[in-house]
């Protein structure tokens, strides 16, 4: 109630040094640590970084849908309109997932339930937080599947997931995510899956939607052409942690993590013939034991105290942070 | 389900099983028609052999008429055997849910529950049970259904590891949808295929270990079942086959049947080929 009265940019959700750990045979990992990430209301948020850099989980984690037994927040705070959602019980947490926050997934058809009509499942989704019946429940799934642009409705709502391509199990899996009007939609890699023309088109939809509901969105994607699109800011992930956050127009143009740079680098267009460029070196596996910056081994600007202290996020330039020793220093690339 | 049905129908032999179970039901049904009264009276000279004049089957020890206590006998026994099966049946998916769904102390309790009545021999504890608690039919149902619900549950339990790791599931929670209604609204439908195919044969296991405990003389003694006959005409194996023979092959039929049924349902039901 209060958050109404703040300004805009207060934070809808905050996560506050966020620690993620995922139970193994040899005890428990951090996957994600010293997470720091906010979102303001009607913000498009994006979280870039590799394959199993701990985005999704991440993600998750802000939700508090991690795998129950096998990973949990072992630190850290989650802030949402300034309640702390790691203390709350599973009522409480259910009635707050899909009608203030929302996820839909990466694989559009698992995402949905191979036996059940798309009706049914589309019902089921408004009614997790409305009383609708009958015909109102009907147009209102009419309704979800007009704004979600899926043609001949009707139709469509008695089929069931495999009658349909990739790009409408998608349509209709965003219809189940914004049918209780969340105020943040978190959309893990939601094109991932899809072919190039089909992305565009669920790129458009998702900006279209978030334009005409005024919800804000967390984009988690390892495609520096879907950042550009869609999102005011950005995240960069590596091994667990953020490495950089700023502005997008900032971070591409001024880069200031080596490998925000090294990730830049290899989406710009390159020389036929030429072979692709790469970020030499590996990520590090989870579980060893690390002292120094994660990056340092990969690091082309690698010094002798990366390697012994853990860099620090620290402001380079308005709402531009960046976790590297070399910015420490004055000395940047 | 029209699609279901029209590929069970292209399996022979599990339309034949479909179609003598429907006979064996017509009868179960049909049975105070066909012979009012009670089939327990004597009606005749005892022990009359087959296709005597009046009784196609021939009379038993007590000058019964073995055709109507056979066909009686099909209600019972269909009842028992439905009965237990449905007990087996909603403990099995209930705990073989939770065992799946939930990991840490619910799933691991579940779990060990199900191996706990994996190693008890089942014949043995029927015996416990009953003998403790009376053979009332009731209490008969029940414990066959205590005692068999552990393999439903197991395949149960396999269905929903598989399942709930799918996103649907993690969608489904990200809407904040209860356990319950994820579990019965969402996983249980997918799960539910192979166990209906498992179900059709425990309702064949339930009869089976009906008959064991009423040959044994342990059935409820008020009710008639193909069991109970077998065993009443065991003295009489020597002389008077049939008292044993035809009820036996009563079950054997019933329970041929329900297996042809449940290898077709699982053909058809089978995941792989679904889609």
């Amino acid at each position: 109630m209060n958050a109404q009265t703040f300004a805009v940019d207060t934070p809808f959700i905050e996560a506050r040094g966020l620690t993620t750990s995922v139970r193994t045979k040899r005890g428990e990992v951090p996957i994600v640590t010293g997470f720091d990430l906010s979102v303001r209301r009607g913000e498009t948020v994006a979280i870039v970084g590799e394959s199993g850099c701990g985005k999704s989980l991440a993600a998750l984690s802000l939700m508090q849908l991690l795998p129950k037994g096998r990973a949990r927040v072992s630190g850290g705070e989650v802030r949402l309109d300034g309640r702390d959602i790691l203390t709350l019980k599973a009522r409480e947490l259910n009635a707050l997932r899909g009608r203030e926050i929302a996820l839909i997934s990466q694989d559009p058809m698992s995402a949905l339930n191979p036996v059940i009509s798309i009706g049914a499942q589309l019902r089921e989704a408004i009614t997790a937080h409305s009383d609708l019946k009958g015909e109102a429940l009907h147009a209102r799934a009419i309704e979800l599947m007009r704004l979600v642009q899926i043609p001949d409705p009707e139709a469509r709502l008695r089929e069931y997931p495999h009658r349909l391509s990739g790009g409408m199990c998608q349509r209709v899996s965003i219809a189940m995510a914004i049918a209780s009007q969340p105020r943040l939609l978190i959309a893990d890699e939601p094109t991932t899956a899809l072919d190039v023309t089909i992305q565009a088109q669920v790129l458009q939809l998702l900006q279209r939607l978030k334009r005409e509901t005024g919800m804000a969105l967390l984009i988690i994607t390892h495609d520096f052409g879907v950042v550009a699109e869609m999102a005011d800011r950005v995240a960069v992930m590596y091994a667990g942690r953020i490495v950089e956050e700023g502005p997008v127009r900032e971070i591409f143009r001024n880069p200031r993590h080596p490998y925000t740079q090294g990730l830049l680098a290899l989406t710009r267009h390159h020389p036929r013939g030429m072979r692709l460029p790469e970020i030499a070196g590996l990520v590090p596996a989870y579980g060893e034991a690390r002292t120094g910056c994660a990056f340092a081994d990969r690091c082309p600007q690698a010094r002798a105290i990366c390697r012994q202290l853990t860099p620090e996020r620290r402001s380079v330039g308005p709402l531009h942070d960046t976790a590297c020793w070399l910015t420490e220093t004055g000395e940047v690339a | 389900m029209t699609d279901v049905f029209l590929r069970f129908t292209q399996n022979r032999l599990a339309t034949a099983g479909l179609a003598i179970l429907g006979l064996i039901g017509l009868i179960a049904l049909s049975a105070p028609l066909l012979f009012p009264g009670d089939p327990l009276r004597i009606v005749a000279p005892a022990l009359q052999p087959p296709l005597t004049d009046g009784y196609p089957f021939g009379t038993d020890a007590l000058g019964r008429d073995m055709l109507a206590m056979i066909v009686h006998g099909t209600r019972t026994t269909l009842l028992i055997g439905v009965a237990a099966a449905t007990t087996a049946i909603l403990i099995g998916v209930t705990i073989g849910a939770l065992a799946g769904y939930y990991g840490g102390v619910i799933g691991s309790l579940a779990g060990r529950l199900i191996e706990l009545f994996q190693t008890i021999p089942g014949l043995v504890f029927l015996l416990a049970i009953v003998s403790f608690v009376g053979p009332q039919l009731i209490f008969v149902v029940l414990a066959i259904g205590i005692v068999s619900w552990e393999s439903i549950a197991r395949l149960t339990r396999a269905e929903f590891l598989a399942w709930r790791k799918r996103d649907f599931v993690l969608a489904g929670r990200a809407m904040g949808m209860t356990d319950a209604r994820l579990i019965f609204g969402e996983i249980l439908p997918n799960a539910i295929a192979p166990v209906i195919a498992v179900s059709t044969l425990s309702i064949a296991g339930a009869i089976l270990v009906e008959s064991g405990l009423s040959f044994l003389g342990l059935g409820d003694p008020s009710v008639s079942t193909w069991g109970r006959l077998v065993g009443e005409g065991r003295g009489l194996i020597r002389t008077a086959w049939y008292v044993c023979a035809i009820p036996g092959a009563a079950i054997v039929l019933t329970v041929f049947a329900l297996s042809l049924v449940s290898d077709g349902l699982n053909d058809v039901l089978n995941p792989g080929s679904r889609r």
